[in-house]
Formats: C-alpha cells, sequence, structure tokens
C-alpha cells in the first residue's frame, strides 16, 4: 500500500468513526424487540428500515417460535425482559392474565385509526373484565383456499368458480383426485394442532358453530357444526381425495404436495402465496375464501400483536417505532415481505404494488375470528393434545364421530376447568 | 502409588526394613491431612461444577414439584398435591409403561446387534478396519441429525424406504411407516440400533481385547470349543464392560425423547409419548412447570433405583472357592 492510500484509509477510518458517534449522539433511544422466528423474513427488512432512518433503534432479536413463551417468562422473573415482544396473538390472554403486560388503554384509544385496526387482534388483547387494553395488532395473516387452476382445467373444472359451499368443495376435490393417477383434491397438516385450528375451524365458524364459547371457558366441541365438518374430511380421505403423508404431517411436508402441482386445493395462508409466486410460477393458481356448509365463509385472524412488559422504560421509543409501522410507508414495507396490513384503511394501499390476490386475504381478516383461551397452547397447539387427536382419529379412522367428538368435548372442557381452579 | 514404589529411602524390596519400619517412614514423609486437602483441592472443579449444576437444580426442582407452578404467574405452594395427582395421571403412566418397553426392546436390540458385531471385528483379516469404521460410522452423526435424517427415509410420499417398496412392487400404496404403532415403534427401534449399535461395538470390544490371549489359548489347548470359550472365559471376563454398556443403554433409553419428538410426534396417537415427552409437554406446552418438576422427580427415582439395582446384580463378586 502506498503512502496516499494510507492516508485515504485512514480519513475513511476516522469519517466512519465520526459518522458511528453521531448516530449515537442523534439516535434517540435503543430498545430491544422480540420476534418468533415465523415472522423473521418481514422484521429484517421493516427494523432495517427504520433503523436506517439515524433515529431511534431497535434491538431485534429473534426467537423460535416454539420458545418464545419460555424465553419471556425466564427472562421476565429474572428482571431482564424485552422492551416489546411480537406475539403471537393467542398466547395474550396468557400474559394479560399474569399481569405481565403494561396498561396502553389510553395510548391505543388515542390512534385515531385505532377503529381501524384488526379487531380480532383487539379484542384479545383487552381483558375480559376490565377492558383495559394489553396489546395491539402488529402483524397479520388469515387463512383461506389456494387453488391450482390447472388441475381444475385438468379435472374439467371450471377454474373461476371455486367452492362457495361444502358440497362443492368435495366435488371439486374428490373430481381433481380422479382426473390422474398422482394428483389429490386436497391436502392437510393432520398432525399439528395449531394449523388444523388455522385452517379448520373457518369451515365451523362459517357454518354457524365455534369450538369454543367466547370468553373461552366452555368447549362447544360436541355440536352438529363441528361433527359435520370432520365428517366432511373423512369423506375427503375416504374418497381418496386426501393422500396418506396428511395423516402423520406436522409441518416437514406442508407445502411438497401443492408445490409439485400434485394438490388441488388447500387451506393456508398468504405466505404460501409468496412461496408459490417467487418460486414456482408455473403454478396457476386462484385464492378463494373457506366456505360454511351451505355458503358464507369465515377466516382465523392469526398473526401477532406487539405488546410491552411490565416495567419497560422504552415505551416511548417502542410507542415511536410502532406509530411508523402503522404508516403506509411502514404497512407497505410489511405487505411487501409477508404479513398482511393491520390498518383496513391502508390495506388497499399497502397492497397496491403486489400480486391482487394478496386482496381478499386482507379485506376478510376484518371478519376474522380469533378463540380467546387461557389453555389455547395446551389444547390447541399441543399436538399430542385432545384437539389434535379428535380431529386425526375423526379424519382417518371409522371411529364413532359422536363418541369421539363427545371424548374431545369432555378432555377440553376438563383443561379448562382445571387451569380455572 | 508410584511414588512408593520409585521411593528408593523406603524400598519394600529392602531386605532389611521392617514393614513398621516402613509405614513409620511414609509416614513421616507423607503427613496424611495435607494430603487430604491436596485431594479435595484437585477434585474441587469438578465438586463445583456438580453442586451448580447438578445438585442445586436438584433441590430447585424438587421445591418447584411442591407447588402449582405456572409458567408465567405467581407460583402456589399445594404441598403433596402434584404427587397425589400423578398417581392416578394415566397419561404419565402410560408413558412411563411405554418408556419400559421400548428401554427392554432396544437394550435387547443393541446387544443382539453389537455383540456379534464386536466379536466379528475383533478378529485380524485385511479388512477389519473397513469394517470397524463402516459400523462405527452412524455414531459420529448427532442424534437429532439422524432423527432428521430418518424422518425423510420414513416418509411416506417421498422417502426412501416407502418409494423403494413401491417400485419393487412388494406394496401398491406408499407405506405409512409411523402411521400405525407397531410400525413406528419397529421404525424406531431400527433407527436407533442403527445409531447406537456401532458404538456399543466398540466399547464391548474394548473389554474383549481387555481379556489376555494366554486364557483363550489356554482353553483352546485344553479342547474347549468356541461357545464354552465365549461363555466360561469371555463373558465372565467382560462383566465391568458389559455393565457400564447396560447401564449407559438403559439410562439412555429411559430418557429418551429426541427421535420420538422428531420421527414420531409421541403418536400415532401419543401412543409413543416417552416419560421425558411427557414431562416437556406438561412444562412447556402446557406450562405446568410444578407438576411437570412432580414428573422429573419421580423419573430421576426410578432410573437411580433401576441403576443401583444393576450395578448390585452386575458387582465384581469377591472370589469364592
Amino acid at each position: 500500500m502506498n503512502h496516499r492510500g494510507k492516508k485515504s484509509t485512514l480519513i475513511t477510518l476516522s469519517c466512519a468513526i465520526m459518522l458511528a458517534l453521531a448516530s449515537i449522539a442523534t439516535a434517540a433511544d435503543t430498545f430491544s424487540l422480540w420476534v418468533r422466528s415465523d415472522n423473521g423474513t418481514f422484521m429484517e427488512p421493516l427494523v432495517k428500515a427504520y433503523n436506517a432512518k439515524g433515529g431511534d433503534q431497535v434491538k431485534l432479536e429473534i426467537i423460535i417460535a416454539q420458545e418464545v413463551m419460555q424465553k419471556l417468562a425466564t427472562s421476565y422473573s429474572a428482571g431482564q425482559a424485552p422492551d416489546a415482544v411480537s406475539l403471537d396473538l393467542i398466547y395474550t390472554p396468557q400474559l394479560i392474565k399474569a399481569g405481565m403486560l403494561e396498561d396502553i388503554t389510553d395510548y391505543a384509544t388515542s390512534l385515531p385509526y385505532f377503529d381501524d385496526l384488526s379487531q380480532s387482534h383487539v379484542t384479545i388483547s383487552t381483558d375480559l373484565e376490565t377492558k383495559k387494553i394489553y396489546g395491539l395488532p402488529y402483524s397479520a395473516e388469515s387463512s383461506f383456499i389456494l387453488y391450482n387452476k390447472n388441475l381444475y382445467r385438468q379435472a374439467g373444472l371450471d377454474p373461476e368458480k371455486p367452492p362457495m359451499n361444502w358440497a362443492e368443495f368435495e366435488d371439486h376435490c374428490v373430481k381433481i383426485a380422479e382426473s390422474a393417477d398422482d394428483t389429490y383434491g386436497f391436502y392437510l397438516l393432520g398432525s399439528n394442532g395449531g394449523w388444523l385450528a388455522f385452517s379448520f375451524n373457518p369451515l365451523i365458524w362459517a357454518s354457524g358453530g365455534d369450538t369454543l364459547s367466547a370468553d373461552g371457558m366452555t368447549a362447544r366441541i360436541d355440536t352438529p357444526e363441528v361433527k359435520d365438518a370432520i365428517a366432511l374430511y373423512r369423506r375427503l380421505y375416504q374418497r381418496g381425495a386426501i393422500p396418506e403423508s396428511a395423516i402423520t404431517d406436522a409441518g416437514a411436508n406442508m407445502l411438497t404436495g401443492f408445490l409439485a402441482g400434485k394438490i388441488g386445493l388447500m387451506s393456508c395462508g398468504t405466505f404460501l402465496i409468496g412461496v408459490v409466486l417467487k418460486d414456482h410460477p408455473e403454478i396457476d393458481f386462484g385464492v378463494t375464501p373457506i366456505p360454511g356448509k351451505n355458503g358464507g365463509f369465515a377466516t382465523f385472524a392469526g398473526g401477532d400483536v406487539i405488546v410491552f412488559p411490565k416495567g419497560t422504560k422504552k415505551l416511548d421509543a417502542s410507542k415511536r417505532f410502532l406509530e411508523w409501522c402503522y404508516s403506509l410507508e411502514g404497512q407497505t414495507i410489511m405487505a411487501e415481505f409477508g404479513s398482511l396490513p393491520v390498518r383496513s384503511d391502508l390495506a388497499a394501499q399497502a397492497l397496491a404494488k403486489l400480486d391482487s390476490r394478496y386482496l381478499m386475504p386482507a379485506e376478510i381478516l376484518a371478519k376474522g375470528h380469533t378463540p380467546y383461551s387461557l389453555v389455547y397452547s395446551e389444547v390447541f397447539l399441543n399436538n399430542n393434545g385432545p384437539w389434535t387427536e379428535m380431529l386425526n382419529r375423526g379424519f382417518f379412522t371409522d371411529e364413532d364421530i359422536d363418541e369421539l367428538v363427545q371424548e374431545g368435548q369432555e378432555e377440553i372442557q376438563r383443561i379448562i376447568d382445571e387451569n380455572n381452579d | 502409588m508410584s511414588t512408593f514404589e520409585t521411593d528408593q529411602s523406603v524400598s519394600p524390596l529392602d531386605p532389611a526394613a521392617t514393614s513398621a519400619d516402613i509405614r513409620d517412614r511414609l509416614k513421616r514423609k507423607y503427613p496424611p491431612p495435607k494430603s487430604q486437602w491436596i485431594a479435595l483441592a484437585f477434585i474441587a472443579p469438578a465438586l463445583v461444577l456438580v453442586v451448580a449444576f447438578f445438585l442445586v437444580p436438584l433441590i430447585m426442582a424438587i421445591w418447584m414439584s411442591l407447588h402449582n407452578w405456572p409458567l408465567m404467574g405467581t407460583p402456589k405452594f399445594t404441598g403433596l398435591t402434584n404427587y397425589i395427582r400423578l398417581a392416578s395421571d394415566k397419561a404419565f403412566l402410560n408413558a412411563l409403561l411405554f418408556t419400559g418397553k421400548y428401554t427392554v426392546v432396544v437394550t435387547l436390540a443393541i446387544f443382539a446387534v453389537a455383540f456379534p458385531l464386536a466379536l466379528f471385528v475383533d478378529r485380524k483379516s485385511r479388512l477389519t478396519g473397513f469394517f470397524r469404521t463402516s459400523y462405527f460410522l452412524p455414531s459420529v452423526v448427532g442424534f437429532a441429525t439422524s432423527c432428521l435424517l430418518w424422518v425423510w427415509l420414513l416418509s411416506p410420499d417421498n422417502g426412501l424406504f416407502s418409494v423403494a417398496l413401491q417400485r419393487l412392487g412388494w406394496v401398491d400404496k406408499p407405506v405409512q411407516f409411523i402411521g400405525n404403532f407397531n410400525l413406528a415403534f419397529a421404525s424406531i427401534i431400527v433407527m436407533v440400533v442403527w445409531r447406537m449399535a456401532g458404538f456399543t461395538m466398540l466399547l464391548l470390544l474394548t473389554g474383549i481385547q481387555a481379556i489376555p490371549h494366554d486364557i483363550q489359548e489356554a482353553a483352546r489347548i485344553d479342547g474347549a470349543t468356541a461357545w464354552q470359550r465365549f461363555k466360561l472365559i469371555t463373558l465372565p471376563l467382560m462383566r465391568r464392560t458389559l455393565a457400564l454398556t447396560m447401564v449407559m443403554s438403559i439410562a439412555g433409553s429411559i430418557l429418551a425423547f429426541d427421535q420420538f419428538y422428531i420421527i414420531t410426534l409421541g403418536g400415532p396417537r401419543r401412543q409413543t409419548m416417552t416419560a421425558v415427552y411427557q414431562i416437556y409437554n406438561t412444562s412447556f406446552i402446557s406450562f405446568k412447570l410444578g407438576y411437570g418438576a412432580a414428573m422429573s422427580v419421580v423419573l430421576m427415582l426410578i432410573l437411580v433405583a433401576l441403576t443401583v439395582i444393576q450395578l448390585y446384580v452386575l458387582r465384581n463378586k469377591e472370589p469364592s472357592k
């Protein structure tokens, strides 16, 4: 290296140091934000864009999805909780009950667009008794049906006419399965409780039933709607429309069949749209809501709420970040990298540059359901729990559905009651 | 020991020195209390580790097991309630039963494969090194990694086994290896034997090779058959090695978790839930840490009892006349 080279390196270095110092000086604050690994795809670009502005700095930590609650609980009891957590919304009631979250009622209701935020997210973040609000919508995902138009054509079906009720749904699945040796009508994760709640519950909701009471204290499993929905999937399986691998799949082969173009319909979330568009442009697909028995539709409003563990000293910085996420800029970045907008008034704008098939999932979110339960993890997410077992036996065996449902009802109610003691 | 032997001034070989003399001189040279402190200093690091990472957590677990201790929220002291509930917890009892069944079957299977392999690779031939390496190779792969490998091997629609069987025309539809209990159980046993037999073989091999050749030689000259030599020389002289491998295999199997968590997910329909899996689910899916701790304590007691029994049965008996 010659003399000039050395000098310029020195100058660059000192400039870099000065810049770094300057950015520290102007940074209003730094706060820590935890996010589950499923959401890393949009959180990383989002936080990068925010940090690049040079104001507050977000220290993003991506936590393995299954470990978020353990880590949060242990760090909280050690007095080292993060300042903000983007939390799978179904866990919020448990954290509220444990008294671990900051009450943000006044702040939330003061947001001018509060009424346009996903109400399912707000409801599950509200204490049922005191009506205080402990979390705000952060990211969103809804469940709906993706269908392969190529296979619709192959089966002689009209690709612009997706199923509007269960009879059509069954008919389409069976016809597609019969159209070729190695194609199937439908795919599901038969051993994944959380995924079943996300994709199977809408059939029940759209038909007027439910699996839990609104306060989560009464199991509503033993109902005609639940039995009918189980019977529907059982018929699909028995008529050869569901491949064998669905029985034991807890997620390992979730997309294999659909991406290979061998599956006609699949109840799924928007992330699948992203995967197909990016890696499998050859699949011509459509989207349609999950229908009820005699028409209508429903969806599971999933995603995250942002919560603030009690005692955080960086609430203001977190709020400034959240408000930026709620801006058109933030919502657009989130949409681009895989989360549906949580502000319905900005949804169309935020999605404007994306594939038009993202719009329907965003629109139905406003009518989404989110089960409210203090034992959601034990009952629904547990792949060895009563919910998964009841459905797996219901779909894939000849056991009496009435008895299965009755057993499931008793077991789930027992878990709810035990937790309530 | 070695200082004693090399110390020339007190050599036991000195014909003039009486044993009392030697003891006397030794005492003067190595005052006992000091050496005890040195010994303590030497084991102190290990002691600290055991206390910090075993005793303290153990006491904490026992303390937790006496509480209703949710992951979030405040623990409530409930005395022995968790243990009383445990006695009638069908899911936990089933998990214990299954764990016992698994332990017996897998230990027998591993020995049935590893012992012949060890005898086989003990022979000297040009390919011995090759065989030893190949049988041991699966043990080099991480346990969780090999489980993931087998998830794919066993996958009905695109895994090796199912597709191969279909191509061969032996079955006409995809095989659900983890779809029913017997197949799932057998698959796991095969997988664990594949993964563990090589390691057990190596341990047994060291035991076999520690047997002095002249004993075998003498027996052969006396006209003992191969079976007699195995039964009357090899087996008895391998008592310590057998005890070690048995204790390791049984303790490992009772704590089995990875293969069931990764491959069968406790299914089909909870039939392959092991005790540790049940503890994991209770603690981290249901968030009942106190109840999970009670299960852990019970499992630990079972494991301690089994190990004590094994070591007693396989202890080195005093030579009896």
